[in-house]
């Protein structure tokens, strides 16, 4: 087994879609959403997919004329990388997918100086998080007490000038990214990372026709210059030999440039401060529920859709949709909270069980969400 | 003294999920209804008292969402129980899961501004969120979608059965008088699912095409672009958070009685113009709207809202509680759309246009606007109201309603714009020089038109744009020249779409 750090470098545009489509009342009248922006950040399940597919195309057992597994190679396959495609669980199980232990939380990689970025903490903006707030009797949000912090942060006044003020609803909160992990504090803004390209489009079937209400807007990104994509992996393979290739991420053939280098030992991604009582989540996190031995004391966060495609190795299964067809279907729809999202705790027992809740989950663990670290 | 303040929502996402106008309407109304069950357990309780919205009487109803998304109230008393039990009302008359809606509050002790102090606690509470289940989610779809026979409608209209516009029906309100166009609107009612809206849509639209080519509507009526598309509307009052801040209890609560009386009346207005208001709470309002009705364009509505919220709100509010002696405006974000445009999306441009654009006009009391054509090209405009025109007499707000009344060809405006791109090196030398000379610089402007626009043909038409062009100018110091003209082009080619373009690229 040997551990690499994998680095994703864009060719151009790339689009990580969304949940952008549902069904109404249980109809199969499904509709999507004319205008179409993409994340900045592929989900995890998508790097585990692009590397199951990565081991699969360049094996013996794939026959790259009809991009599908060989009939007699199903066992091997499963071998290779798994029976099936991410699956929500119980949590108490890891994964099956072959020789690809786990992957990490992707990050965005500053070339040169080998920094790790990741999404800012949700109150990186504030430049003042205060617990003692003066005259108030009761805060409760749905039903649960809550301590309200005082937020302030700074904004450039009438006369352009800098000052401290009370968080308001009129404030915009700039997204960021920081690296946690590296002495070096520099922060960078989302829109200095991602530049939009934005496209208006018309989706034709493959016949050449317009389809009924094709008109669309694309928000593609694209990533500035001296940056990439990155993860961390455990793979029971050389996984270098690929290094170079071409791997599809995302929709509209995002393509991207693989590296993988071998590294002695997954960077820790866990520094914490055991005194701290405050978790920030490094990737996104599946946390259905939080008993009251693991409530926060306040939290500020952001939810995210996720759904994932779910395949199983079938020799029917092209791995292109021709005629539209596919043998993926889609999953049912999650609620994460994004990564960023920050949360407060009364005492370090509280914080404690609240990590290991998000450590319980194996299934989603071993695939990069639910990190965290502590501040 | 205790004061409570209690929150709910989540509004905005809740609206994205809907994507026809009686989506949005149910989306908007499923708050105002909630807020109105937690308001009418409040009133059940002895000692306390609500500052501020105003309420309705149980047995009136208005059809549109006048309660917005706070509430405060004076006095103690049990507030999570109270809201328990609205929710459960709630949830047992609309079918809305509880589990989906966000309720919040803050309780605090007296101080000298509790309002202003309440508003702030509850902004950092909605930076908390928490995951949605898919029942409850579904509970939500259900509702949007029920069609023609919803809950929603028995509390808001006191019938199951109650037909909200299509987009369709919106855009060609001018022909309502017609009954060709009522019988054409029929084939809309009892429409179940979104597919089928699509198709009927389309149908409609080749139908009003072929009764205009047999001249329905009359021999001299022509078949307009504006007849695709539709106005959405977002408006905010200017200075209410620091009026309402200043003040104590009683006058909140008479301010927050003329914002009541304002909502209801506004939304009269708007449907006889032929809109559609989709929410009315205190000084917020949303609606979509025809860019044209019979005797009126949506600037016209814009002017007659202004004057109602000047008459309703301002003038109500006494002299000594104006801090600075500021007065209270309406500013507006306005996204003037294709039919076909995702309806959220158009929703999401006019709030951007409120509140990153007008919101940031110097004056405010302005309105900023957004003309997204089919064919994928786009205008934009905006200024305060309020802006003096440099003949002294009239606004650049009159002077662009009279442009939008000129038959002009299409040719003079890219004529126009051409000759003013082509020599914009000139323009900037210009207003660079003079714009601190007004005087002087309507001189030299004067002769730039004597120059180069000597060969238009319209001639009144072309005054105009020298007008307006020098009031941007004056107006708009700091600004690049390029800005300037876009701003301009952007007028001009907004009020000839106003005015009426065939219908050639669509």
């Amino acid at each position: 087994m040997s551990k690499y750090l994998v680095t994703l470098t864009p060719t151009g545009k790339f689009f990580f879609g969304g949940d952008m489509r549902f069904s109404i009342n249980g109809n199969k009248e499904e509709f999507s959403s004319y205008i179409i922006e993409s994340s900045k950040m592929p989900q995890q399940t998508s790097l585990l997919g692009m590397m199951r597919f990565l081991l699969l195309s360049n094996s013996e057992y794939f026959n790259t004329e009809t991009n599908s597994i060989k009939d007699s190679a199903k066992k091997e396959v499963a071998s290779l990388i798994g029976e099936n495609s991410f699956t929500v669980t119980d949590g108490t199980t890891y994964g099956q997918f072959g020789k690809i232990a786990s992957v990490g939380p992707c990050f965005i990689l500053e070339k040169e100086s080998s920094t790790r970025y990741f999404r800012a903490p949700a109150d990186y903006n504030f430049t003042t998080v205060e617990w003692i707030q003066e005259n108030i009797t009761e805060v409760c949000i749905n039903g649960k007490k809550v301590r309200l912090p005082k937020l302030k942060l700074k904004i450039k006044n009438e006369n352009d000038k800098e000052e401290e003020v009370l968080f308001t609803g009129k404030n915009y909160l700039t997204p960021y990214f920081t690296a946690p992990f590296s002495n070096n504090s520099k922060a960078i803004e989302e829109k200095d990372l991602f530049i939009a390209d934005k496209r208006i489009g018309i989706d034709k079937d493959y016949e050449g026709k317009s389809k009924t209400n094709a008109l669309y807007k694309q928000v593609s990104y694209r990533m500035e210059t001296g940056y990439c994509f990155a993860f961390e992996a455990e793979v029971d393979d050389n996984i270098t030999i690929f290094n170079k290739q071409l791997v599809s991420l995302g929709a509209d053939s995002s393509t991207f440039i693989f590296e993988a280098k071998k590294i002695e030992e997954i960077e820790a991604t866990e520094t914490n401060n055991q005194q701290g009582t405050t978790v920030v989540l490094l990737s996104d996190a599946y946390i259905p529920a939080i008993p009251d031995d693991a409530a926060y004391s306040f939290s500020i966060n952001k939810m995210r859709t996720f759904r994932f495609l779910k395949t199983s190795n079938s020799t029917d299964a092209s791995y292109y949709r021709i005629n539209g067809k596919t043998t993926a279907t889609t999953s049912e729809r999650y609620e994460l909270y994004e990564a960023g999202s920050t949360f407060y705790f009364d005492n370090t027992e509280k914080r404690d069980a609240f990590c290991k809740i998000l450590e319980e989950r194996k299934d989603f663990n071993q695939i990069g969400y639910n990190k965290y670290y502590i501040k | 003294m205790k004061y409570t303040a209690i929150n709910i929502g989540p509004i905005i996402p809740t609206i994205s999920m809907g994507r026809r106008p009686r989506e949005i309407w149910a989306a908007s109304y499923i708050f105002s209804f909630l807020m109105q069950c937690i308001i009418t357990e409040i009133k059940k309780i002895k000692g306390v008292e609500i500052i501020s919205p105003a309420t309705l009487d149980s047995k009136e109803k208005t059809g549109v969402g006048l309660y917005p998304d706070r509430v405060f109230v004076q006095g103690e008393f049990n507030v999570q129980e109270t809201i328990n039990t609205a929710l459960n009302k709630f949830e047992e008359l609309t079918g809305v899961s509880k589990e989906y809606v966000n309720v919040m509050h803050v309780t605090i002790d007296s101080e000298e501004s509790p309002i202003k102090r309440l508003n702030q606690l509850l902004d950092t509470t909605e930076l908390c969120n928490r995951p949605i289940d898919e029942e409850s989610r579904n509970s939500v779809i259900d509702i949007l979608t029920k069609g023609y026979e919803s809950p929603l409608h028995v509390h808001a209209f006191n019938k199951l059965e109650y037909h909200i516009p299509f987009l369709a029906e919106i855009a060609t309100t001018r022909l309502s008088g017609e009954e060709k166009w009522t019988e054409l609107c029929k084939i809309f009612s009892k429409i179940k699912t979104n597919k089928e809206a699509t198709q009927k849509e389309d149908e409609f639209y080749q139908s009003i095409k072929e009764q205009f080519k047999n001249g329905i509507y009359g021999k001299d009526e022509k078949y307009f672009s504006y007849y695709k598309y539709i106005c959405i509307v977002q408006a905010d009052g200017d200075n209410m958070g620091k009026i309402v801040s200043s003040i104590n209890a009683d006058d909140v609560k008479d301010i927050s009685q003329s914002l009541l009386n304002y909502g209801k009346a506004v939304c009269k207005i708007i449907k006889e113009y032929g809109g559609l208001p989709i929410y009315a709470g205190g000084d917020d309002l949303l609606f979509i709207a025809p860019v044209r009705a019979k005797d009126a364009t949506i600037f016209d509505l814009i002017d007659s809202i202004d004057e109602l919220y000047k008459n309703t709100v301002d003038a109500k509010i006494k002299d000594s509680l104006r801090p600075n002696g500021i007065h209270t405006y309406l500013s507006y974000g306005l996204s003037i759309t294709y039919y076909k445009y995702p309806l959220y999306e158009a929703f999401k441009d006019a709030i951007r246009l409120l509140f990153e654009k007008a919101k940031n006009v110097e004056g405010k009391n302005a309105i900023s606007w957004q003309l997204r054509k089919h064919s994928g090209t786009g205008f934009v405009g905006g200024f305060t109201k309020e802006m003096p025109a440099t003949d002294g007499k009239e606004t650049l707000y009159s002077l662009f309603k009279k442009v939008s009344q000129q038959s002009v060809d299409e040719k003079l405006i890219s004529a126009i714009a051409h000759k003013l791109k082509t020599n914009e090196g000139l323009l900037d030398i210009l207003f660079e020089s003079y714009k601190d000379n007004e005087p002087k610089l309507k001189e030299r402007i004067a002769n730039f038109y004597k120059k180069f626009m000597e060969d238009t043909d319209d001639s009144a038409y072309t005054t105009l744009t020298k007008e307006l062009l020098c009031t941007l100018m004056i107006n708009n110091k700091t600004s690049e020249i390029t800005t300037i003209l876009e701003n301009l082009y952007g007028m001009l080619r907004t009020a000839k779409f106003i005015k009426g373009e065939g219908d050639k690229d669509e």
